[in-house]
């Protein structure tokens, strides 16, 4: 590798020398193995897909649950659910048996949902950044 | 570095096979150990970093993309864990007044004249580094000891290759006028012995 060099670079050929590099001392290649070792009893490469991509599945299922709970819920006009589990049930195959696309015409999200969702989506964002940092100050930035 | 023989046993870590993983470590603990050692300036916190970023190299392996050499990718691991564990313990700077200036000093463990030279050098040298920020002798080590190129070091770092240029240029400044003075405070006591 060639470089460009300054009056002072020279000075230090002297002094730092790469084939003086520290080693690593006796034992240190063991000492990590067993610490690995002990770690892979605990959690074997704990950065599996679900270690990795747990938080976005669950804050995208959460958002899909309220969406189809919107879906087959009936909605009152004012705002406010009929939440009741067997409701939600009879109506579903009610709706499953008139099923029309002209059913979502007059559909609008209740307000809560709408505001549920934003958070959902800005705690997800914000979860990204926090691990994005984290993960650097820790030294596992990619 | 054998940039394919660590992919090679990557992927063989990946799938399970954990002593593939200690051909990995003998293969750049030396390097990793140099690393962490310059930026420390110690030897129990050197090998502390070294486990640390092993073992966080190791957790992280999946996630590894193999855009860049494994070494690359370990050695951002040693500077990082490095600075942080710095900025945690919060050291002070050591004073000139703390190298040892007597040449003598080093005689007394050495077989030869040549040894003696090698071992006042590498001290005074190490010295001169614990006056330079972590950061700088972070750089230090990465261009003179493991001789890697702006590019390299800017991946390993985060920093701008002008950037490194410049704070390169500053801890050589910094390091010579350390080295002279304490060669200056050697030759006055020797001076003042004889």
């Amino acid at each position: 590798m060639k470089r460009s060099t300054d009056s002072n670079e020279d000075f230090l050929r002297d002094y730092l020398n790469p084939e003086t590099i520290e080693k690593a001392p006796y034992g240190l290649s063991q000492k990590i193995m067993f610490q690995v070792l002990a770690q892979k009893k605990l959690s074997p490469l704990s950065h599996t897909f679900w270690h990795k991509y747990s938080v976005p599945v669950v804050s995208g299922s959460i958002t899909a649950v309220f969406l189809i709970i919107t879906l087959i819920l009936p909605h009152t006009g004012d705002n406010t659910f009929k939440l009741s589990v067997i409701t939600s049930l009879v109506t579903y195959k009610d709706l499953i048996q008139k099923f029309s696309i002209n059913m979502f015409s007059g559909f609008r999200l209740p307000v809560i949902l709408i505001y549920i969702m934003m958070v959902v989506f800005m705690l997800s964002i914000l979860d990204y950044i926090l691990d994005y940092y984290f993960r650097r100050n820790r030294g596992l930035e990619r | 570095m054998d940039y394919k023989g660590d992919l090679y046993n990557i992927q063989e870590i990946l799938q399970g096979n954990l002593n593939a993983y200690s051909y990995i470590v003998d293969k750049h603990k030396d390097h990793a150990y140099n690393l962490a050692y310059r930026i420390c300036g110690n030897r129990e916190d050197a090998e502390e970093v070294v486990q640390d970023s092993f073992l966080k190299a190791y957790n992280s392996l999946a996630g590894f993309k193999m855009k860049c050499a494994f070494s690359t990718w370990l050695f951002r691991i040693v500077y990082n864990t490095s600075i942080t564990l710095l900025r945690q313990k919060k050291k002070t700077p050591v004073s000139i007044d703390d190298f040892p200036a007597e040449y003598s000093d080093f005689k007394w463990n050495s077989t030869s004249e040549e040894e003696t030279e090698i071992e006042y050098r590498k001290t005074l040298v190490n010295f001169a580094l614990q006056k330079l920020s972590s950061e700088d002798r972070g750089l230090i080590g990465l261009y003179y000891f493991e001789e890697l190129n702006f590019d390299e070091i800017s991946a390993i770092t985060g920093l701008s290759k002008s950037n490194i240029k410049v704070r390169l240029f500053r801890a050589r400044q910094k390091m010579l006028e350390t080295i002279q003075n304490a060669e200056k405070k050697s030759i006055i006591y020797h001076e003042k012995i004889n």
